[in-house]
């Protein structure tokens, strides 16, 4: 349902429903008319046909009397009609049952006796007594009026006796209208309920035997002419039977039911008001009519509720609609807006249509001066060949175009444009996106130089191991070495050992040997000296006690170590040192590093020399320098004499230099030679100064 | 003097015999740790040198087990290796001295020249009744015993003989004990001096002085004589081991500047 269709389709259904409802009533209404009318039409019916009833049985009281009268004349007469007997006859008819006047009247209309204070007979009764005697019955005389008495007379033949060979008959008069009023008085009184009796009157005329309810003035008249022919005593007095709607003789609308006296011509008529009889009827009506105004108006609201639900639901949807389709511009807007992507749409000869919120940032422009502008114009004359292309054959462009920004400076943007087609087809214009590549760019130039970085890195870390390894190399070639020395020194030392105890004893027992004997000694006991201080290095080598280091003033341990060596006499020695170098070491493993030293020293000097000692501050340390002036050393064999088992000398196995080193290296020191061949040597032993430098 | 050599090498033994017997040492040669422990109870040695490594039981081993048998008497190990052997867990186990084979004889012999010497004790107190049975006790344990009840008499035994060892009283009648003591430290470094004293709580602050001032050890009154002459005896086997290369840095300092770190607390 739609909300336009929905208030004409409420209409035509409501107007629908009214049509039912008046149908509805009008039947309704029409029924209930006619219940009324059938109800009032029984009810005039039946009193009509008691009065019918009543009328027919005074009729028959008075043919009785009438047949009575006749009947007893002849015994009472005593032959003669016009006597004394008659005359008392009738008199006492008169008197007992009050008529107007009893006679006895000949065929001729002559009056022959008549009661006393009988009323003069009209004429038309002795017309009736003719037709009576004529027909040997019964009759009821015309009905006429006499001033405001209406007569009736009752006309019986007297078969039995004659007057003078003239056939004769009972006449009695009667005043109707005294007689039947009392008849026709309401029994069961209604508002405007009316009965009455009528007669034909001679000139076509009507006269109203009874007298009329709503005609207060007396006398009733004889209506002689009555425009209406509806009118219901003409009705009645015409011979029709029927329950109808007539008019009265005040021109109201009646329902009325006639009868017809037969004896008289009379007619009856029972009436009551049409108003009377549709009054229950009206009150109904206007019941109805408010109940049915009242359905259609509880209809109309209903309708109007449900219409307008309808319509506040339709409104409500519109709005609802209107708010989604809001929040889904605002989405497409906002996300055109927040896009770190360049967004711009033009139309299809490249005018700028659309401009995001990146675009104006970059550029510093607003919506204002670019809207309408060719969009090279405005984002860089690169992109004309790129938005015409697109154009052109659409696909999807791309270019990595330069952008000169608000501030001045130049970013690199990477643009891809692409059609932008009415939703039915037909090319609307370009869509270009731009992403800023500037920083990518940096950065990948700074990743390649990373990378190069850490290949150099690499390499240099490659050396490294590769130097690394050979020192494992060569700490295994010690660990093998270590193992060697350890074995060695045990099955040397013992003998060695025995070989000293000997001697020993040798010497301790024989104090006065020979001379060439005590020379031998001697030399046995030097080489064994030599042997324990072979094995001795060795074991050191190996061994490489923890250091113990404490302050250790220079000079004076250099003395020390002078005077532990015997000085070749051709040497000169000269201690430089101040006396206040002091070093952070292990005096007794420094005593080893600088006897070794020495040693060297006067072997590379055979042929005589200066071997001076020498310190210096260096860095957070001090340095100390062993220099002689001896033979020097080639320089491929520079950094191998640190190398175990190295040597250049016909005696030693070559470990002096590499333990020296390794000592010193464990005091937290470095020890380093220059040399020159020729012209001699320095070792240089840097140890640190302070106790934080030591490992 | 009677010394226990073991060493598994027969030469070895064989020559050590020779030296020491021209020194006049009775030598009980071992040839294992387990020959050691037989003989060891009816040699009583009155040194032990024993080699490091031997068949079956180790050289350290032998030594552990000979220490409940003899007790108090010093032990030396001699050793072929330089690595093999820990010297600090050795001198901690109560070894003296940790010898390189070949061995410096003329060391040894000095060792033994004065392990064996009779040491002169000098006790320093003014109760002539504790100073006559401690002599007696110290006498008895092959110590010679002069005796000062004096500063004065302290002076002049110090100035005319030799004196080893002082067992010094804190309490010398109207003398301080303490100022006796640093009196004797100024005039010889070297001498060991054995504090004792029968106020253990009145002294604590002299002993605790006498400590700083490098006092050999402090014992209480009465105090068991066996405890004393321990003490002396250790004081006595180290100094006589400072002569030895390979000797624990105590020795080594008592051999050097005749004193240590006391132990007043003890």
């Amino acid at each position: 349902m739609t909300g336009r269709g929905l208030p004409w389709l409420l209409i035509v259904v409501y107007i629908a429903a009214g049509l039912v409802v008046a149908c509805q009533l009008r039947g309704g209404l029409a029924a209930e008319r006619e219940r009324a009318l059938q109800h009032w039409s029984l009810r005039v019916e039946s009193v009509a046909a008691t009065i019918e009833d009543h009328v027919n049985l005074w009729l028959s009281e008075r043919r009785r009397d009438c047949l009575a009268v006749a009947g007893i004349l002849p015994e009472c007469a005593g032959g003669d009609l016009s006597g004394l007997g008659a005359r008392v006859v009738l008199t006492r008819v008169k008197e007992a049952y009050g008529y107007l006047g009893a006679y006895i009247i000949t065929s001729h209309g002559e009056v022959i006796n008549a009661a006393p204070g009988s009323a003069p007979l009209p004429d038309d009764c002795r017309r009736d007594q003719s037709e009576a005697l004529a027909r040997g019955q019964w009759v009821v005389d015309e009905t006429h009026l006499e001033g405001e008495t209406i007569h009736l007379g009752f006309v019986t033949p007297i078969g039995a006796l004659d007057y003078h060979g003239l056939d004769c008959a009972v006449v009695l008069l009667v005043d109707a209208r005294a007689q039947l009023v009392e008849l026709l008085s309401e029994t069961v009184p209604t508002r405007t309920g009316e009965s009455l009796l009528a007669a034909k009157a001679p000139q076509g005329g009507i006269i109203f035997i009874t007298p009329l309810r709503h005609w207060p003035q007396q006398p009733v008249p004889t209506i002689i002419e009555h425009p209406d022919t509806r009118l219901a005593a003409r009705s009645a007095v015409e011979g029709n039977v029927t329950t109808s709607q007539f008019v009265d003789y005040r021109g109201h609308e009646v329902l009325a039911t006639t009868r017809r006296i037969e004896a008289t011509g009379w007619g009856v008529v029972r009436k009551v008001d049409l108003e009377e009889v549709l009054a229950g009827y009206s009150e109904l009506a206007g019941q109805y009519v408010r109940q049915g105004v009242l359905a259609v108006l509880g209809l109309g609201c209903l309708l109007f509720g449900v219409w307008a639900q309808q319509r506040s639901a339709h409104y409500r949807r519109q709005l609802e609609l209107e708010r989604r389709l809001q929040e889904e511009t605002d989405l497409i807007a906002g996300i055109l807006e927040s896009t770190e992507a360049l967004t711009v749409a033009t139309d299809a000869s490249g005018h700028i249509t659309r401009f995001n919120a990146a675009c104006r940032r970059l550029t510093g422009q607003d919506d204002r001066s670019v809207l309408g502008q060719p969009v090279w114009e405005v984002l860089g004359s690169g992109l004309r060949a790129a938005v015409l292309e697109v154009c052109r054959s659409g696909g999807v462009a791309e270019a990595r175009l330069p952008l000169t920004t608000a501030a001045g400076g130049e970013r690199l943007i990477d643009w891809r444009l692409t059609q932008l087609v009415y939703p039915g087809g037909g090319l609307r214009g370009v869509v270009a996106t731009g992403i800023d590549v500037t920083a990518r760019q940096r950065a990948e130039g700074e990743l390649r130089r990373l990378n190069e970085e850490l290949e150099h890195r690499v390499r240099r870390r490659t050396a490294e191991l590769e130097q690394a390894h050979e020192q494992l190399l060569r700490s295994e070639r010690l660990s093998a070495i270590g193992q060697l020395a350890g074995s060695l020194a045990h099955e040397l030392r013992n003998p060695l050992g025995v070989i000293s105890n000997a001697l020993y004893y040798l010497r301790l027992v024989q104090p006065e040997a020979a001379p060439k004997v005590r020379e031998y000694l001697d030399i046995i006991g030097g080489e064994v000296n030599q042997a324990q201080r072979v094995i001795s290095e060795l074991l050191d080598f190996v061994r490489l006690p923890r250091p113990r280091p404490q302050p250790v003033v220079l000079a004076g341990l250099v003395e020390e170590a002078l005077r532990r060596e015997r000085v070749p006499p051709q040497v000169v020695v000269r201690n430089d040192i101040p006396s206040s170098a002091v070093a952070w070491a292990d005096p007794h493993q420094l005593r080893q590093v600088l006897a070794n030293l020495i040693t060297n020293a006067f072997q590379a000097m055979p042929d005589g020399g200066t071997l001076v000692f020498a310190a210096q501050t260096v860095a957070a340390g001090t340095e100390l320098l062993v220099s002689d002036t001896g033979c020097g050393i080639p320089g491929q064999d520079l950094e191998r004499i640190f190398q175990p088992l190295f040597t250049t000398k016909s005696r030693g196995i070559g470990l002096g230099l590499s333990i020296s080193r390794a000592l010193v290296e464990a005091n937290g020191g470095t020890l380093t030679v220059t040399s020159e061949v020729g012209k001699g040597s320095t070792f240089a032993v840097y140890l640190p100064r302070e106790e934080a430098g030591a490992s | 003097m009677n010394i226990l050599v073991v060493d598994d090498d027969p030469r070895m033994l064989t020559t050590l015999t020779d030296i020491f017997g021209e020194f006049g040492h009775d030598v009980t040669a071992a040839a294992s740790g387990e020959e050691a422990l037989a003989v060891a109870g009816s040699a009583r040695p009155e040194c032990v040198l024993m080699d490091f490594r031997l068949p079956g039981m180790s050289g350290v081993e032998a030594l552990e087990a000979l220490r409940p048998l003899l007790p108090g008497v010093p032990m030396v190990l001699m050793t072929a290796y330089g690595f093999e052997v820990t010297p600090e867990a050795l001198w901690e186990r109560g070894v003296l001295a940790v010898l390189e084979k070949p061995l410096d004889l003329g060391a040894v012999l000095s060792f033994l020249n004065e392990l064996g010497r009779t040491h002169t004790v000098l006790v320093v107190d003014d109760d002539p009744l504790f100073t006559q049975t401690l002599a007696a006790v110290l006498e008895a344990s092959n110590y010679r015993v002069e005796t000062a009840a004096c500063p004065g008499q302290v002076w002049r035994h110090l100035d005319r003989s030799h004196v080893d060892l002082t067992v010094l009283d804190l309490k010398l009648g109207p003398y301080d004990g303490l100022e006796v003591f640093k009196s004797i430290r100024s005039r010889q470094p070297c001498l060991p001096v054995v504090i004792v004293t029968g106020y253990p709580v009145e002294c604590r602050a002299q002993v605790r002085a006498a400590g700083a001032s490098c006092a050999y050890a402090c014992l209480y009154k009465p105090f068991d004589a066996g405890e004393l002459v321990a003490t002396l005896d250790t004081i006595t086997q180290r100094v006589s081991a400072a002569v030895l290369p390979g000797a624990s840095p105590a020795c080594a300092k008592e051999g050097v500047h005749g004193c240590s770190r006391a132990h007043p607390d003890s």
